[in-house]
């Protein structure tokens, strides 16, 4: 049971560091980004050959590196591309499905299809009462933890986060009191991409990743954010932990084949209860 | 949206009128159906043909989405999987219970309605990006669930074999497994897709779905109801994908859950915007750009993929209407039909009309 609990923790964590930047970008320039998946794909076959000896300052400039350079390209991303479709929502949505392709087919085209891992930060097992589980999984969770802390203080707290919250609710008086939306952003869009790159380095050093790997990442992420209602951070974290729990639970105590639809299940019941959803999500109502 | 009047359940007595709607299609249709007896003939080569048949089912699954997405205005990512039920439904018919051809595309059918209406009825209430995102999550999850499925074959997955694909017809026995009468059939099946698309926009029930796509806040206070006619378009247009589904199956005999992620989602979608979303032959001259023309370019698939997605990122900044709204630009002079008409959001960005 404790070793259930543990995994369902840690699978949460993971998918809630993978959602954190989606949701970012989307509550900000309301910015549906398929190609979040990408970033992080991107940002761990950058890291699997930086990190390569996996002495600790290696794969700490790996990790550095692969960050930096994902939020460089998301900063860049978010002031060209997606600045000039910005208000067309579905132009957006359009655009970051050709990223998807143009970084899958680059991906595939550099490194090969062949799936790649890396060494855990953290290696061993941490054994309680007979429950087992990695130290990685547990840093993840931590790491996690550490990234929603940090930008919930920030958001919430700072007057950057006053900025960022008052564009997310409406960008244009934002921009008549004077808030310098294009810098505001540049920066979130860089640190959506950044918070991508991380969680694609931590899910390479768990798990292993191929070029088109995104689209499942961006999938948990988006069935994260489709549940938590992509509006609030404790609701993408409370959805994050949900999605962890069904399918660890599920798989322990239903099937194993059918891991991936308890989220689904979540996911409807949702949808039946608040047909017009949830959150950012949701309709706007006129 | 008010959500009084979005009802969320369908009334009874809902419009069907597209099922007969008016007739003025003339001598087009039969044509083209008789002119794809001739394709094979004049198309002899395995390659020709093998490149024919894949832009014809992607043309297919790009009508079925033209009709959600171009006329609905629902940009769904869903239908990557509901091709997927319909191949998952021919070949398990076909395996399962008996090797009819026949059997197995109804099967197909019913399947990719199923799913269709289920996505449909599930999102009635979301607009827009929310709806693409869900849309998303519920297709993509079912493919992945289909992996890991024994009777799906999971990521092995699995393959006809045996006589089971000639439809005794009288005069018209056809063996199926012929590369010729594959294409042909194809043909056929692209023929009578277009064919609906047609008749469904030119209905009661097609101008309805413009109007909700359009303004779905006006479109319930004509009473038009929004919530069940969107179910209803995600339900026709899943029965299309099923069908294309089907016949892929057929096609390639071997399917596997690799086959419909986001990549066949993603690229239905690249070619009825390339196309033109909304246009009747937008999904044809999109699927024949993408499915021939990228296909003869000498590229590695790595590079094939990231040039669609760059034909993509070009169209949606630059050529919002497609190759059909290039060229029906350019005719425009005959004068439009209301369903040639421009969206709201793109008349802002490239105020036709």
């Amino acid at each position: 049971m404790i070793q259930v609990l543990l995994n369902s923790v840690a699978t949460g964590g993971i998918y809630l560091l993978l959602a954190l930047g989606l949701v970012l970008i989307f509550g900000l320039g309301r910015t549906a980004n398929f190609a979040h998946g990408d970033f992080a794909v991107w940002a761990a076959l950058i890291y699997i050959p930086l990190a390569g000896s996996g002495t600790v300052p290696s794969v700490v400039a790996a990790l550095l590196v692969a960050c930096l350079v994902m939020a460089a390209a998301g900063s860049l991303l978010g002031s060209t591309l997606f600045r000039r479709l910005e208000g067309n929502l579905e132009a957006g949505l359009l655009a970051s499905l050709g990223l998807v392709f143009v970084l899958q087919g680059t991906a595939a085209s550099l490194w090969g299809l062949a799936p790649q891992g890396a060494d855990p930060f953290v290696p061993g097992v941490l054994e309680l009462n007979g429950a087992i589980i990695a130290w990685q999984r547990l840093a993840a969770v931590a790491i996690a933890a550490g990234a929603v802390l940090v930008l919930w203080l920030v958001l919430n707290t700072t007057r950057v986060g006053a900025m960022v919250r008052a564009m997310s609710e409406d960008s244009e008086a934002a921009t008549a009191l004077g808030i310098p939306t294009t810098a505001i952003r540049i920066g979130v869009f860089g640190i959506g991409a950044l918070l991508a790159g991380l969680g694609g380095v931590i899910y390479v050093t768990l798990f292993r990743v191929t070029p088109y790997a995104g689209e499942f990442l961006v999938l948990k992420a988006f069935l994260v954010a489709a549940l938590g209602g992509a509006s609030s951070i404790l609701g993408v974290v409370t959805a994050a932990f949900t999605v962890g729990v069904a399918e660890v639970f599920g798989t322990q105590y239903i099937s194993a084949s059918f891991r991936d639809a308890y989220g689904l299940i979540a996911l409807v019941i949702v949808l039946i209860a608040r047909p017009h959803g949830i959150g950012a999500l949701q309709v706007r109502r006129v | 949206m008010g959500e009084s009047q979005m009802v969320v359940r369908p009334r009874a007595g809902t419009s069907w009128d597209w099922l007969w709607g008016h007739r003025r299609a003339g001598m087009v249709w039969p044509l083209a159906a008789i002119a794809c007896f001739a394709v094979p003939l004049l198309v002899e080569g395995a390659r020709g043909q093998n490149l024919l048949i894949r832009a014809g089912l992607l043309a297919i699954l790009a009508t079925s989405l033209n009709l959600a997405f171009g006329l609905g205005g629902r940009l769904s990512l869903a239908h990557a999987a509901i091709y997927a039920s319909g191949s998952y439904a021919a070949i398990l018919t076909t395996k399962y219970v008996a090797a009819s051809p026949i059997l197995a595309i109804t099967a197909a059918l019913l399947a990719g309605a199923a799913v269709g209406y289920a996505v449909g009825w599930l999102t009635v209430g979301l607009e827009g990006i929310s709806f693409a995102i869900v849309s998303y999550a519920i297709g993509a999850t079912l493919v992945l669930v289909a992996s890991r499925l024994n009777i799906t074959g999971g990521v092995t997955g699995i393959s006809i074999e045996g006589d089971f694909s000639v439809v005794p017809l009288g005069p018209l026995t056809t063996d199926l497994s012929a590369r010729s009468s594959k294409l042909v059939l194809v043909l056929l099946a692209l023929v009578i897709s277009l064919w609906c698309f047609h008749r469904i926009r030119d209905s009661r029930f097609g101008i309805a779905l413009e109007s909700q796509r359009d303004d779905p806040i006006l479109a319930a206070s004509l009473d038009i109801d929004v919530s069940s006619l969107r179910a209803h378009a995600m339900g026709v247009s899943g029965a299309m994908a099923g069908l294309a589904g089907a016949l892929s199956a057929y096609y390639i005999r071997h399917i596997s859950a690799d086959l419909f992620g986001a990549g066949l989602a993603i690229e239905s979608v690249v070619i009825v915007v390339l196309g033109g979303a909304g246009y009747l032959l937008g999904p044809v001259l999109g699927a024949a750009l993408v499915g021939i023309g990228l296909e003869l370019a000498p590229f590695a698939p790595g590079v094939r993929r990231a040039a669609t997605g760059v034909v993509l990122i070009i169209l949606v900044v630059f050529f919002r209407h497609g190759v059909a709204g290039f060229l029906s630009g350019l005719l425009r002079h005959r004068g439009t039909r209301p369903h040639q008409r421009r969206r709201r959001h793109d008349t802002a960005q490239e105020g036709p009309r």
